[in-house]
């Protein structure tokens, strides 16, 4: 396990490498110049070129670069340019907002899709079947902003339970943190839902039709153990991969969610560094997705090590 | 000489039809089958003639079926139609009374269990059992289908085994509760010819140590003859000859049983193909009206074959044939 985890580290190594030169060249080739983001429109000429000094802009792109990965190596990912906070620590700030937003998606994509992918395998080609698949394939149709839309329609304007918009951190106040969260995390998960429930539903149709399934049922076990110790467990490999995977895509669906409710996560904070092109932020930020992004694949590939015993031996 | 060994398990009239649509396809069609105490009998016949359906007809394990008939169960509680018991009940044969083994055992256990806890399960399911007692259950049924080292091989996982040993382990499971009836539906035809004639040999000893009877489903007559005490043989879902295994050895009627028996591979003539009968099983789904096996049949003739199916003659005691024309084909004494 160990010698696995140690191996897959090493793998990320030349990705992280890549993804940073990608992303630092996108910050190069964009149009626009940074001293006059961070000085106004109307600012003369010799103080841009201080700031281009200080920024390090003069010198050749190869050893901007250099001179970037070595310092994000340290933990040092530079300064916003717009405010002239450390990236670091406007980071700090936002990733547990977006790390919250996505867990409890997940969560909720998890706890109703692979039950409701769960029946409409077992009752396949039934009206609940069909009951199911017309729901997913309209969660999956629905842009995440109308959902959110409708939401807010919904509790807010209707039903008065929920605060249209905002944020408060769990640690001050869990109990308005979650209420923030309710209808974000319905927006984004419903979609997640209906992926889930499919790819649960398609990986115990296979698995139900397995014999390892008829000699189960040949034992004499019950259809509820069969479902749920023989058959579960085989398809969890398969619904572990979708959620895995479907974790990268997600990011974009917080992008939109948060600029909905007004989140003060990642995904709004890339979005914003990109329209003040704020690059020194937008690299911090593109960074973390993507170390969050091959996070998620090591814990995946943990989850099948875990999961499937041949992959162990 | 005659048997007087009770009768065990019964198949009156079982009909299996799968409906899909507005099409109907009748798999299994009136067969009767009785399988007596500590009787081996072999149900042979061609890929598709619907030897698996009838035998998980018999384990009702066939969910979108409807099946027709009787199978009538003569236990110790008196005698049960299989076919109208509760799931609950019928669960409690499902691996208790009657045990399965199945073709595929590559695919036939579970691949993330390892194979002690899934013998283990098949006790649990049907005794009171503690989880120690299950785990001695499963070693002793290891060692009982001859698996050396059966302590150290509960924690092995199927994908760490060969197909024999997967097959051994199967048999294992299938017999921890003591099966009054073991169906072995083909459970030599996925693997190697050496290992072959050693699970057969174990399936005989077995059936003859534990004093269970078997159901033994195959289409290679190469192998009944040293298994079976009787034999049926299917065609198209229809049994067209039964028999005591010397009768049908010896005196085989039906036009297609002899076809199959001269479709057995011989090792002395050294021909690149085996031999095989010209031509498909019908369509369970649009099957001809008259003998089934008419339009394969080298012998049939207009009308007497075509037109209305054959019914099952009785040749001699316990010998019958599903035959139009089988007086000519009988050896004299018989006609
Ligand atoms: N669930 C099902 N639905 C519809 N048709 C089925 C079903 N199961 C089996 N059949 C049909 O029943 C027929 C007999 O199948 P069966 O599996 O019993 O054959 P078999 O004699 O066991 O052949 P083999 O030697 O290949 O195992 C086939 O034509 C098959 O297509
Ligand atoms: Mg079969």
């Amino acid at each position: 396990m160990l010698k696995m985890l140690i191996l897959r580290i090493i793998q990320s190594i030349p990705v992280l490498v890549i993804v940073g030169a990608v992303v630092f060249s996108i910050a190069v080739a964009l149009p626009g110049d940074p001293s006059l983001i961070i000085l106004g429109e109307n600012a003369p000429e010799v103080e841009r070129q201080r700031i281009r000094l200080e920024l390090g802009l003069d010198r050749p792109v190869l050893v901007q670069f250099g001179d970037w990965m070595f310092k994000a190596v340290q933990g040092d990912i530079g300064k916003s340019y717009k405010t002239g906070e450390p990236v670091v620590s406007v980071l700090a700030a936002r990733i547990p907002v977006t790390l919250q937003l996505a867990f409890l998606s997940m969560l909720f994509a998890v706890v109703v899709g692979v039950p409701l992918g769960m029946i409409a395998a077992i009752k396949r080609n039934s009206w609940v079947d069909a009951v199911v698949s017309v729901l997913s394939v309209s969660a999956l149709a629905m842009p995440f902003f109308w959902v959110g839309i409708l939401l807010i329609m919904l509790f807010t304007l209707k039903l008065r339970l929920l605060p249209p918009f905002g944020y408060v951190p769990f640690s001050e106040d869990p109990v308005q943190n979650l209420r923030f969260m309710i209808m974000p995390v319905l927006t984004l998960g419903s979609a997640y839902v209906a992926l889930v429930a499919r790819q649960t539903r398609a990986a115990m149709v296979q698995v139900l039709s397995s014999d390892y399934i008829r000699t189960a049922r040949a034992k004499g076990a019950s259809e509820l153990r069969v479902v749920t110790v023989h058959g579960f467990r085989n398809a969890l490999v398969a619904i572990v991969t979708v959620i895995g995977l479907q974790f990268a895509g997600m990011m974009g669906g917080a992008v939109v969610t948060e600029t909905v409710f007004q989140l003060p996560g990642l995904g709004r904070m890339i979005t914003n560094a990109i329209f003040d092109r704020d690059y020194g932020l937008m690299q911090g930020g593109v960074l973390v997705v993507v170390l969050g992004v091959i996070i998620v694949n090591l814990l995946t590939d943990m989850a099948y090590w875990l999961l499937d015993p041949r992959i162990q031996r | 000489m005659t048997d007087t060994r009770p009768v065990l398990a019964e198949l009156q009239d079982v009909s299996v039809s799968f409906t899909k649509g507005n099409v109907t396809a009748h798999v299994v069609d009136s067969i009767n089958l009785s399988i007596k105490e500590g009787e081996t009998v072999a149900l042979i016949g061609e890929s598709g003639s619907g030897k698996s359906v009838t035998s998980l007809a018999i384990m009702h394990l066939l969910p979108r079926a409807k099946i027709d008939g009787k199978i009538m169960w003569h236990g110790k509680e008196g005698a049960r139609n299989l076919l109208a018991l509760s799931t609950r009940e019928m669960r409690s044969f499902r691996g208790g009374s009657i045990g399965m083994i199945f073709q595929e055992p590559m695919t036939s256990l579970n691949p993330l269990f390892k194979i002690g806890d899934q013998i283990a399960e098949a006790a649990r399911l049907h005794r009171p059992v503690s989880r120690q007692e299950a785990r001695q259950i499963a070693e002793d049924s290891l060692r009982l289908v001859g698996i050396p080292e059966p302590r150290g091989r509960l924690n092995t996982y199927p994908f760490e085994m060969s197909g024999g040993m997967r097959q051994r382990v199967m048999i294992a499971m299938s017999l921890v509760c003591r099966p009054a009836l073991l169906i072995a539906d083909e459970p030599t035809t996925a693997l190697d010819v050496t290992i072959q004639a050693q699970i057969l040999e174990l399936l005989r000893r077995l059936q003859e140590e534990l004093g269970m009877s078997m159901l033994f489903i195959t289409h290679d007559f190469g192998v009944v003859a040293e298994i079976a005490e009787r034999i049926a043989v299917m065609y198209a879902g229809q049994i067209v000859e039964q028999g005591a295994t010397q009768q049908i050895l010896e005196n085989p009627v039906h036009p297609y049983t002899r076809a199959l028996l001269n479709a057995i591979p011989r090792l002395d003539k050294r021909s690149a193909r085996l031999a095989s009968i010209e031509g498909v099983v019908p369509d369970p789904r649009a099957l001809p009206p008259g003998c089934r096996f008419a339009t394969r049949c080298q012998f049939a003739v207009p009308d007497l074959c075509t037109s209305q199916p054959p019914p099952l003659s009785e040749l001699q005691d316990g010998h019958a044939v599903r035959c139009a024309r089988w007086p000519e084909f009988a050896r004299v004494e018989y006609a």
